[in-house]
């Protein structure tokens, strides 16, 4: 049977979410950066190592990774006059264009997407699902996530690999919180069933 | 289904391994010009980026210099709390310190105190049902006289982690040169008295302790602290005794047969059930609101009044490519007076190609003029002038009145639909709270802990199980049942400072750090602040005692709110009047 009881208390290791007053000072940064681009290196620096671990956590090969993150940021310096500052942060902004040079690079270099798992994340979604850890059902978890459809591996992979909030998430994957949360909810009774059936 | 691979534990890679790989220049040159640069060389190009560059790497060098110069030696960092008039009294330091020093007295665990004779020995039942079955002729004075007459027991027992903390009984333990902590099972202390005067144990005629514990698992082992050495000698093993509830109920019950009670079924199904229809409701509102959005990008444009003083083409658009235009009388098309690329030249030019695309319908065009290489592009918007402005209003207003009651009405049903969801979705999470109610009730009553590290399922313990621990005592002093864990935590590293509320300096000399999934407290001298170490995926609680009483602590949320790759930190203790407080409102408030 399924709970998110533990969920709703995961604290995430992101450093994303800013106060109002943290949010309009990133903001008054890319404004600057819209005449002026080398203002740009202090979104650069605050966000290169989010971005990239974003990025590796989906890829193989390393030194792609480097490169996908490079041309991200290359790509929201060349675009970043048409961003619009949403009350978000920026970094929601980089996540998205992230995601689409992931897949970018995938159909140009013919590399095949990479799910990273650490043991002790499936163990987190062991438990959360209430079921006892067992080598045997760590491994099922393991083969149902990889065969996940996208969406659903990105949800999964923000919340329990990266610890993402569901604020965040929402904010990144463009849905409300509430539906991420839905949506998790939903993919973990799925996956659940599945290896129950197994 | 795409092609994936799938990586277990791949080696992590640093922040210091990333920020090698930073190149912002690289960025730079690589980003196409913004678009406001259009027509203009690229920026790196540039006057302007040159003097930017070197100023940055002015800026750059200025700030390395300062942060390098800044950079304070922990040492003197504590210093300076000392000299800027810290609000607690400067520490001392005494050589002699006992091996064991109370943190705070009155939030250490009281001796109970108990007599037996000597002559006769006896069973003393403490509070917490642990047992102490004393032999007859058990105790001798210094001197190895056997003693006769009533005896003084003092005994007091540690079992949570605040109790470790105050008693300042140290958790350390050396094994073959390398330092490890202490995880206990249950510590007690039991000391022995006549008039006053200490008696000791008998060697023939140890002490049979049944301690009381919370935790069934064999892997403790029995140490006694060798007060003298200030260090503890390990024992052997224990015998644990589990003494299940008469009723047997709820003692033995997994998480499976949890999942299996009807009660938890029926709350599974209507979470379930909940989930469907949320799910359903939250679609019926994502149309309402699609419907909105599409609805809102048919807002008619609001006609232009043709200013005399901006450049225009008068054009003569296919009214099958914009409808939107032609139910208008002569419509021109004016160049934004900001657009500095157009020149009145255009006007000298014959141009035998013009092709007008609509960029915002209705808003704005973008107008592309050809003569042979010769190609200007200017966006454009829709102007109307005298009676063909009065008409256009005319169309507009009668336009905006359809479009409006269309929208509001679609407003209306997203909204309305909105609210079904959100009604929806509290029903879901209220279903799912009263079903975590009910499988905490049940888990309490089984004590289930989760699972443990290895993937293997911790033992289960009810609290209505009876746990003892049973070992032989041969001298008085502080017993422990422990299991040894890694001397330090690893992971999350900051340079700390510690203030109060009113970000007062808060001097201490030790703070301790808690993880609440053990039963353990790590000791981290005043020396250690400046590698101030925990586990960012443990439940961690810091908490320092000042020498005046003061309790100053940081909880979880805290704690996992400082970023990864913060280099220092100032902690922001809540602090407590640990010489007034009650324990049990003390162990509320940090949550223990």
């Amino acid at each position: 049977m399924l709970t998110l009881n533990s969920s709703e208390y995961m604290q995430t290791q992101s450093r994303y979410h800013k106060t109002k007053d943290q949010l309009l000072e990133e903001n008054s940064y890319v404004e600057a950066s819209k005449t002026n681009p080398a203002k740009f290196e202090y979104l650069y620096n605050k966000y290169h190592e989010q971005i990239f671990r974003y990025v590796h956590q989906r890829m193989d090969d390393k030194d792609l990774a480097f490169d996908v993150t490079s041309q991200v940021f290359m790509k929201a310096l060349t675009n970043i006059h048409k961003y619009q500052f949403r009350g978000v942060p920026f970094a929601s902004w980089l996540y998205r264009i992230a995601k689409s040079e992931v897949y970018q690079s995938f159909k140009e270099s013919n590399k095949t997407r990479t799910v990273n798992i650490e043991t002790t994340q499936v163990y987190d979604i062991i438990e959360e699902l209430d079921e006892d850890r067992t080598e045997e059902l760590r491994e099922q978890v393991i083969e149902l996530i990889g065969d996940l459809p996208d969406k659903d591996l990105q949800l999964i992979e923000m919340r329990y690999f990266e610890k993402r909030s569901y604020k965040e998430i929402g904010e990144i994957l463009e849905m409300t919180e509430n539906n991420a949360k839905v949506r998790a909810y939903r993919i973990l009774k799925k996956l659940q069933k599945q290896f129950r059936m197994e | 289904m795409e092609e994936r691979k799938i990586n277990i534990d791949r080696e992590p890679i640093t922040s210091a391994e990333i920020a090698t790989r930073k190149d912002f220049q690289n960025v730079l040159s690589g980003a196409a010009p913004p678009a406001i640069t259009g027509g203009k060389p690229p920026f790196y190009k540039t006057g302007w980026f040159g003097t930017t560059v070197a100023g940055i790497a002015i800026v750059v060098t200025t700030t390395l210099a300062t942060v390098m110069l800044n950079e304070e030696d922990p040492s003197k960092e504590q210093l300076a709390i000392t000299n800027n008039g810290p609000v607690e009294d400067p520490l001392s330091y005494d050589e002699d310190t006992p091996c064991v020093t109370s943190l705070l007295e009155e939030q250490d665990v009281k001796y109970a105190s108990y007599i037996v004779n000597a002559d006769e020995g006896g069973t003393i039942t403490h509070t917490t049902g642990s047992e102490l079955n004393i032999p007859q002729h058990a105790f001798i004075d210094v001197n190895g006289n056997e003693i006769s007459g009533d005896v003084e027991i003092k005994y007091r027992e540690f079992h949570d982690q605040l109790d470790i903390l105050f008693s300042g009984i140290p958790m350390t333990y050396d094994s073959a040169g390398t330092t490890y902590n202490f995880e206990s099972a249950g510590m007690m202390e039991i000391q022995g008295y006549q008039n006053g005067i200490p008696v000791y144990i008998k060697p023939a005629q140890p002490l049979e302790v049944s301690m009381h514990s919370e935790n069934p698992s064999p892997v403790f082992n029995i140490y006694n602290l060798d007060e003298g050495n200030e260090k503890w000698d390990y024992i052997g093993k224990d015998e644990i005794i589990v003494q299940e509830p008469e009723d047997g109920l709820a003692a033995n019950l997994t998480m499976e047969e949890i999942w299996k009670k009807p009660e938890i079924i029926e709350s599974q199904n209507l979470i379930e059930k909940l989930a469907d229809e949320t799910d359903a409701k939250l679609g019926e509102h994502e149309v309402a609101k699609k419907s909105v959005e599409q609805w809102t990008k048919k807002e008619p444009a609001k006609p232009n009044k043709f200013n005399p003083k901006n450049n225009k083409f008068d054009l003569d658009v296919d009214p099958k490519q914009f409808p939107e235009l032609t139910v208008y009388e002569s419509v021109k098309f004016e160049v934004p007076s900001t657009d500095k690329s157009f020149t009145p030249d255009v006007y000298q030019i014959n141009w035998p190609e013009a092709v007008i695309t609509e960029k915002v319908k209705g808003k704005i065009y973008n107008l592309e003029l050809t003569n042979g290489n010769d190609v200007r592009n200017f966006d454009v918007y829709p102007v109307f002038e005298g009676a063909g402005y009065t008409q256009a209003m005319q169309v507009f207003n009668s336009k905006f009145e359809t479009y409006n009651a269309q929208l509001q009405k679609r407003i209306k049903i997203q909204t309305e639909k909105n609210e079904l969801y959100q009604t929806k979705l509290k029903e879901w999470e209220k279903a799912r709270a009263e079903q975590a109610v009910l499988v905490a009730q049940y888990q309490a009553e089984t004590g289930f802990n989760g699972g443990g590290e290895d993937g293997q399922p911790k033992q289960r313990v009810s609290t209505r199980t009876k746990i003892a621990r049973v070992f032989a005592v041969f001298t008085f002093g502080i017993w422990n049942a422990d299991c040894t864990i890694p001397a330090k935590p690893k992971g999350q590293k900051v340079m700390a400072r510690f203030v109060d509320e009113r970000s007062e300096p808060v001097l201490l000399s030790h703070v301790q750090l808690i993880e609440r999934s053990r039963n353990s407290v790590y000791n981290i001298a005043s020396t250690e602040f400046d590698k101030l170490k925990w586990d960012p995926n443990e439940d961690n609680v810091f908490v320092g005692v000042t020498p005046t009483g003061r309790v100053g602590y940081v909880n979880s949320e805290y704690i996992k709110a400082i970023p990864e790759g913060e280099k220092r930190h100032t902690f922001k203790l809540k602090m407590l009047d640990g010489r007034r407080i009650a324990p049990e409102e003390l162990r509320r408030q940090i949550n223990i």
